[in-house]
């Protein structure tokens, strides 16, 4: 588990981080969002045991309480250039499992004797993530790990992480790609100001993304509907109702409202349903 | 941290290799050997086309090589002691100025991050380091000094035994391969590559003629120069500069280890 509480970071006179209170559990991948220079990369440093603090407490450990393995990716992965993959894994397991070489290679799918040198930002991104999960991590903190990676290359970072968390572990993830946080995080934290402002559990918002707006060509009369359970009706003006489904099963919601609808005289003019995604809160929270 | 430092030492000897530092090294060294042997070979020949001189221009070009002759001689014993001193200066500037960069250009980097995270220690950096490169400077030195021994036997009067040579060498290599070490754990003690290159030149280049007026300079690491530009050959005078340079190559490093123990 890692545990922050009351951390305070400043650099000279400018105060990065404010007292910033943090929690989260071992099988969850906590994304970690904020506008450029928010103090992400610091905060990350910070729980990796690169960067010391200047106040609070930070404590970090493993389910049996011992102290944690920690995998670390930098937002900028530096390599010794004049090695090949194969030899930069092997001499971070320091020569001593060849089959964990290959594994972590296959992993990132990567050739063993590819010159670092010669690799793209993309590859050099893949070899990054492999070194991070090299002595098989109980924490993994991976900054900015799918900014310079392809489609293809992004999916299978989120398979890889998407096996972590099955695999029990801790992950921290920063990116600015939110779709990327949408599809692999348990809960997101919004860095603003130097302090967590809010974190969320990713059901929540998906479960604000089941809301329907209807446009009636007529003046409605929102009672028609008072027969749809589990859904939150509500006039946003004469013409338009806004509906939610509570239980966040949009399907079933849209079954009911389709029965109602085919009965009421009054035409529908317009019909959308209203994302309340990470875009819309990281715009809300941070900017 | 047997394992550690194997590992390290790996990874620097491909870098010794593949960043063509083993070139430079050898380059420097072949090119002040050829440059010293011209200049040895070029002063007879020179000196015979003096009389078709004019007389104001063969008085002057006659002094030039009067002090030519005093500075490379022509026996094998002194011109090996003219090439170490000529060796002293540039190819310590050398190895001083790319020994210097490696340690503070792999924090700038981040390199060592990942590393660091994997086990790794910053000293066993320092160490492999400073293994890999020590070792590299002393063979190189060694075996172009013996080249040029015996490139030199065969043009220059012979007084000099191959033995001799080859003890020389071995002690103008450690030198210099100790001054690497020195070199490269100056560089991470001061974080900056031109504060250690800087102070590194000093001592060898400006200290050794300072002290030299001083009783008690042949005790000193820095007489070690000294010995190898007079191609001495009473070796026992070498066991006390040579041993306090260790001394101080290992102060050096704990020094190290002690700043980046307590530095995050």
């Amino acid at each position: 588990m890692i545990k922050l509480e009351g951390v305070c970071k400043s650099y000279g006179p400018k105060t990065v981080l404010k007292d910033v209170n943090l929690e989260v559990e071992y099988g969850q991948i906590f994304g970690l969002i904020g506008r450029n220079g928010a103090g992400k990369t610091t905060l990350i440093n910070i729980i990796g045991g690169l960067l010391e603090y200047d106040e609070g407490i930070v404590a970090l450990e493993t389910k049996d309480g011992s102290k944690p393995v920690i995998g670390y990716l930098p937002d900028v992965p530096a390599f010794f250039e004049y090695l090949t993959a194969g030899e930069y894994l092997n001499f971070l397991l320091m020569n001593t499992d060849a089959a964990r070489c290959a594994q972590l290679l296959d992993m990132v799918d990567l050739q063993a004797d590819v010159k670092i040198a010669s690799m793209s930002r993309g590859m050099r991104q893949r070899l990054g993530i492999a070194a991070a999960m090299v002595n098989n991590p109980d924490i993994v903190l991976l900054d900015e790990p799918t900014s310079a990676l392809d489609p293809q290359g992004r999916m299978e970072v989120m398979n890889i992480l998407h096996k972590l968390r099955d695999e029990g572990k801790l992950v921290i993830l920063s990116t600015h790609i939110l779709a990327d946080m949408e599809k692999v995080c348990d809960v997101v934290g919004f860095l603003s100001d130097g302090t967590i402002k809010r974190t969320i559990q990713m059901n929540q918002i998906s479960a604000d993304k089941s809301k329907m707006i209807v446009k009636f060509a007529q003046k409605v009369d929102i009672t028609l509907f008072d027969k749809m359970e589990g859904v939150q009706c509500e006039k946003t003006d004469d013409y338009t109702v806004r509906f939610q489904a509570l239980s966040g099963d949009m399907r079933a919601m849209q079954a009911d409202l389709f029965g109602i609808l085919k009965n009421v005289a009054n035409p529908v003019v317009n019909m959308t349903c209203e994302f309340s995604n990470l875009d819309a809160l990281f715009r809300e929270v941070c900017l | 941290m047997r394992l550690e430092l194997r590992a390290c030492i790996r990874k620097d000897i491909l870098e010794y290799f593949r960043t063509a530092k083993w070139l430079i090294f050898a380059g420097t060294l072949v090119a002040l050997s050829g440059m010293v042997l011209f200049t040895t070979m070029f002063i007879p020949i020179a000196a015979k086309l003096m009389p078709y001189m004019s007389a104001v221009m063969a008085t002057l070009v006659e002094y030039m090589f009067d002090i030519l002759r005093e500075l490379v001689p022509g026996n094998v014993r002194d011109n090996m002691g003219f090439w170490a001193a000529d060796v002293g200066l540039f190819y310590t500037l050398v190895v001083a100025i790319v020994c210097s960069g490696l340690i503070p250009n792999e924090i700038r980097k981040g390199c060592r991050i990942v590393p660091s995270n994997c086990g790794y220690h910053k000293s066993t950096f320092v160490l492999s380091k400073c293994i890999v490169y020590g070792i590299g400077v002393t063979v190189t030195l060694v075996l172009v000094e013996n080249l040029y021994y015996v490139v030199a036997n065969l043009m220059l009067s012979r007084d000099y035994a191959w033995f001799d040579c080859l003890w020389s060498s071995l002690i103008y290599g450690m030198t210099l391969g100790l001054i690497t070490a020195c070199a490269i754990i100056l560089s991470d003690i001061a974080k900056n590559s031109i504060v250690s290159c800087a102070t590194l030149l000093a001592v060898v280049i400006i200290l050794p003629d300072l002290l030299s007026l001083f009783n008690g300079f042949e005790f000193l690491p820095t007489y070690l120069m000294e010995f190898a530009y007079c191609a001495e050959t009473d070796y026992s005078k070498a066991i006390i500069p040579m041993c306090l340079l260790v001394a101080v190559t290992a102060i050096l490093f704990g020094i190290s280890v002690i700043k980046n123990r307590n530095r995050k």
